[in-house]
């Protein structure tokens, strides 16, 4: 990382932005001078430190802990710490949401991560994230009730098949209107075999695709 | 929801260019934008959907109500979308691709 001078410091400065990746289990530490700065220790010191300290971390609230613990800053400079863990997502995601429009975005977001995880190709990717929100903007429109509604959308693997659920507690509704008819399409085409559940406590859709054709 | 247009005119076409994701969200509203900011005069709207990241039905729909408000302006649609990308999916599967008309380039398009 090249290292830039602070912001608003100095009226003109550049600063180069810097991409990278943070893979499962890694830990982003965000820390002002007064966590490694000591007098009598070199700052390169306090940072191997801080950074051996923290390599394990298994949780940001964790990463933090260890920080304070190992560095044991001096105390006479104010100091914050911000922690970002990027923890792995489990083999069987079940995501629990509201059924309101923007939580759609989050579960492409994440939806995209776990098939990152399960290596699956772009392409399929694309298919499955189309159709997974296809089928809880569904669920979303169908949310009926005077309390705010949730959903559940659910993702397990085995054998080379995926298996996506989303589950709501609405009655299902035939498509109206070209717009819902158009998402089912979207599902169908997009999804090796489909299932709609329905039962008295809600409508189930039920979703396969396989890998590697 | 992360979706934006940039809006310009060229000659007799106005090029809407869409970025970002188009979904039940924020779909709503957005034909509007487009037609409000269409002169009369405007022979054609093109629809860039090249840099989008993703549209779904609902983003489809507003396709089709725009061309619908144009068509009675005596104006004409055209969509451009690069072969693969999220949009060209996502109207291929819908399977409507056939009924638009479709560019694979601005240039194509504007020509």
């Amino acid at each position: 990382v090249v290292s830039s001078p602070p912001l608003g410091a100095f009226p003109y400065s550049t600063w180069t932005d810097q991409e990278d990746s943070v893979s499962d289990g890694e830990t982003i530490l965000f820390y002002t001078d007064g966590l490694v700065e000591r007098p009598g220790t070199a700052l390169n010191q306090s940072i191997e430190t801080l950074l051996s300290a923290t390599a394990e971390a298994a949780s940001a609230e964790d990463a933090c802990s260890l920080a304070v613990e190992h560095v044991r800053p001096f105390g006479r400079d104010d100091m914050a710490l911000v922690a970002v863990h990027y923890a792995a997502l489990p083999a069987e995601l079940r995501l629990r949401v509201t059924a309101e429009p923007p939580v759609l975005a989050d579960i492409r977001r994440t939806l995209r991560r776990w098939l990152r995880e399960q290596s699956v190709t772009e392409a399929d990717t694309r298919e499955i994230l189309l159709a997974v929100s296809e089928a809880s903007a569904n669920a979303i429109e169908h949310a009926y009730s005077p309390a705010p509604a949730e959903f559940e959308v659910r993702a397990s693997s085995r054998n080379g098949e995926l298996a996506f659920v989303v589950a709501d507690q609405g009655r299902w509704r035939n498509p109206r209107g070209e717009q819902r008819g158009r998402g089912l399409k979207v599902i169908r085409a997009a999804m090796d075999e489909v299932q709609i559940n329905t039962s008295g406590g809600g409508t189930e859709i039920v979703m396969r695709k396989h890998l590697g054709c | 929801m992360p979706a934006d247009m940039d809006i310009s005119v060229q000659d007799t076409m106005v090029i809407a260019r869409l970025t970002g994701e188009i979904d039940l969200s924020n779909a709503f509203g957005l034909e509007e934008a487009i037609t409000s900011s269409t002169p009369n005069q405007a022979l054609a709207v093109v629809l860039d959907l090249s840099a989008l990241d993703y549209i779904d039905s609902a983003g489809i729909q507003l396709i089709y109500q725009l061309r619908e408000q144009l068509d009675v302006r005596g104006q004409e649609l055209k969509l451009v979308m690069a072969p693969g990308s999220p949009a060209a999916d996502a109207l291929r599967l819908a399977g409507v691709m056939g009924q638009f008309d479709v560019s694979d380039s601005l240039a194509q398009a504007t020509h």
